[in-house]
């Protein structure tokens, strides 16, 4: 029997975990506790990705076709082979794309309330 | 390094053994990286050597399990809408879920409990491990300057001019003539005095050290005579005594086993052996000085000596102890002697027994640190913690407290060593040394308190050594002169070489007799040892 083709939209919104593990994945392949540490970088340390909290994600996502483990071992001289690399799928990256609009439009929408001053407005884009 | 390492294992083998709460399916997949990222986690915390840093990451980490293992159990079993499939990763919802299914709620509690009960040891041992590893260099480093040697160093090289060994002839035949004489025996092992339950041997219902004890202390020449029972028994068992001196004189010193690689179940002479042992040739000194036969006198003195000289030249500090003890006896007699060779002003020179004395207790302090710090052999101290602190979780307590221990004895042997000791009391010093440390480990509070007790007992020995050389001094400067009176001058009566504040002065009476005696001597000597420490002495004219 075929299988129903999902559309992006039926996943949103993501949870900020979720969110936070595709960005990472978005320019690279990496590993889990490489996950961990661009996002903790990326976030000033605001959010630290537990093991736990993070395979649990990276297993939902596996299932939900938005990553895929990577087929290429890293070069052994370079990392520890015995680390599983992931990476975003089409799916992920059109179900990413549709959460940034998804927040796009909200942010936008808040702008025309103008909940947000000039001010905070301009770090939001540093 | 070596703590960072074990740290590093022991905390991922029980991060390892908390992953198990996950279903079998998750673990299955996931475990390795899971343990592979905690690994990494754990080594970015060290790498800060702050045990802080460690403890937040362990609430981090506990906090992650309870919520994202609660999810991963709930979501086994439930079917969920897609909301629910996204707030599921929620931290939050993994909370809600447990008030929601109450059997979950109690099963997570549990774990709760047993979580933080984990944490807590854990915690310890974290704080121990990190606090250890910032110690034990600079402590090291401090045992060096005192000693020019690491601990380590220090006790390979203790090792060296020791080793291990037995007891030899003279020592061996000294034991059988002593049981002949009635006194404590101490074969076939001699640990300490333990072995002397419940035994009284002859010599011990004379009650001889209450008359010795009281002749020797005495601040005149005078010698009441023996009680009749000891003088009867000094009859009755001289062949056997004059064989005694005559094989400790005739043969090399006695020596008794030596093993310090034991550490603290190293072998050391029995205490209670020695002390009788001595107090019946010291009963025999007294006897004969009294009946004015010297050569006699000196001869069982000699004997006394050498077999002292046989502890003083042990490593172990117990034995010093001991022969501190046998010193007061050996010195309150030498004084009630007319004549000794001048060979005795340097055997009672105080620098060489003090020498002893400081190696003997650096010894120890090192000895006591690396046993407790020798996480191999097992602590026996008979309490409910042994379990605890034998088991791999209380090794970093016990090689915290071994390095603490050092660090504290090396702060009260650099005092000792250092300081005017007169001028500073060993309560006062204790005081000083119990406020600037942490008394976690009784061990610390055992160190600095009983090497600072053991040097005021050091120091009254040390009275009774300078009594001994000012009078031994005037008695051969009386005997120097032809007249029967005491010289005006006593050469070297002024200052004293214990205490630089103290000094020592004579005075002759109209009737000739001459008192010798020790001025501005420090007050907390004289409140510790108020009846034993002899500051004076009355000398009799010779005619």
């Amino acid at each position: 029997m075929k299988q129903r083709k999902r559309e992006p939209e039926e996943l949103l919104p993501l949870s900020l975990s979720v969110f936070h593990i595709l960005l990472s994945l978005a320019d690279q392949e990496r590993h889990g506790y490489g996950i961990m540490k661009e996002t903790a970088s990326r976030t000033d340390g605001k959010i630290r990705l537990g093991p736990g909290i993070l395979y649990g994600n990276i297993k939902r996502l596996i299932e939900d076709g938005l990553i895929e483990k990577s087929q290429e071992r890293p070069d052994p001289e370079l990392d520890d082979e015995r680390r599983r690399y992931y990476r975003l799928t089409q799916f992920g990256q059109r179900v990413m794309v549709a959460e940034t609009r998804r927040l796009a439009n909200l942010l936008g929408m808040a702008r025309s309330k103008r909940l947000l001053s000039d001010v905070k407005f301009a770090s939001l884009h540093e | 390094m070596a703590c960072l390492e074990t740290m590093l294992a022991g905390s991922e083998r029980v991060y390892r053994w908390l992953v198990k709460i996950y279903p079998k399916k998750f673990r299955a997949e996931h475990e390795s990286e899971m343990i592979q990222h905690f690994r990494h986690l754990c080594q970015e915390q060290l790498a800060d050597l702050r045990s802080t840093r460690m403890i937040g990451l362990w609430g981090h980490m506990f906090l992650d399990l309870a919520a994202s293992a609660a999810i991963e159990h709930t979501r086994r079993r439930e079917s969920m809408t897609v909301l629910d499939r996204d707030l599921r990763w929620d931290v939050r919802y993994g909370v809600q879920m447990l008030f929601k299914h109450s059997l979950w709620l109690l099963k997570y509690t549990a774990m709760a409990l047993t979580g933080g009960a984990v944490a807590i040891v854990l915690a310890a041992w974290i704080w121990s491990g990190v606090r250890m590893w910032q110690k034990e260099k600079p402590v090291n480093a401090a045992w060096e300057t005192l000693t020019a040697k690491s601990p380590e160093a220090y006790f390979q090289a203790t090792l060296r001019q020791f080793p291990k060994s037995g007891m030899n002839e003279t020592a061996r035949q000294l034991e059988e003539l002593t049981t002949r004489l009635g006194i404590f025996n101490p074969m076939p092992n001699r640990l300490y005095d333990g072995q002397r339950k419940n035994f009284v041997g002859p010599f011990d219902t004379l009650d001889a050290p209450t008359y010795v004890v009281s002749q020797s202390r005495k601040s005149t020449d005078d010698i009441e005579e023996a009680p009749a029972k000891l003088q009867d028994y000094l009859k009755n068992h001289r062949a056997d005594l004059n064989a005694l001196y005559s094989l400790v004189q005739r043969n090399e010193t006695p020596r008794w086993e030596t093993d310090i690689a034991l550490l603290s179940r190293a072998p050391v002479p029995a205490l209670f052996y020695h002390r009788q042992l001595h107090g019946l040739i010291a009963l025999d000194i007294l006897e004969r000085t009294r009946k004015g036969e010297t050569a006699a006198a000196q001869a069982a003195l000699e004997t006394s000596w050498k077999i002292n000289q046989s502890l003083r030249e042990r490593p172990e500090f117990l034995s010093q102890m001991v022969a501190l003890s046998v010193l007061d006896l050996q010195t309150g007699v030498l004084r009630k002697m007319e004549r000794v060779p001048d060979t005795w002003q340097k055997r009672i020179a105080l620098a060489a027994w003090q020498e002893s004395f400081w190696r003997a207790m650096e010894l120890d302090a090192v000895a006591i640190s690396r046993e407790m710090t020798d996480t191999v052999t097992p602590v026996r101290s008979a309490r409910w913690f042994d379990l605890l602190i034998n088991s791999p979780l209380g090794r970093p307590l016990r090689r915290l407290a071994g390095v603490e221990m050092l660090e504290v004895s090396d702060e009260a042997l650099s005092l000792i060593r250092n300081s005017s000791f007169c001028a500073l009391s060993p309560q006062v010093a204790a005081d000083r040394l119990e406020a600037s440390h942490s008394n976690w480990s009784l061990g610390t509070q055992f160190a600095y308190t009983s090497y600072l007790r053991a040097w005021s007992r050091m120091m009254e020995a040390m009275t009774h050594l300078e009594l001994t050389a000012r009078v031994l001094e005037a008695k051969a400067a009386r005997t120097s002169t032809t007249t029967s009176d005491w010289p005006k001058q006593l050469p070297q009566m002024k200052s004293s070489l214990l205490c630089a504040e103290a000094k020592w002065v004579h005075e002759i009476a109209p009737d000739g007799t001459i008192k010798l005696q020790c001025l501005n001597f420090p007050e907390w000597l004289n409140k510790v040892y108020p009846q034993s420490v002899p500051l004076e002495y009355s000398l009799k004219s010779k005619s």
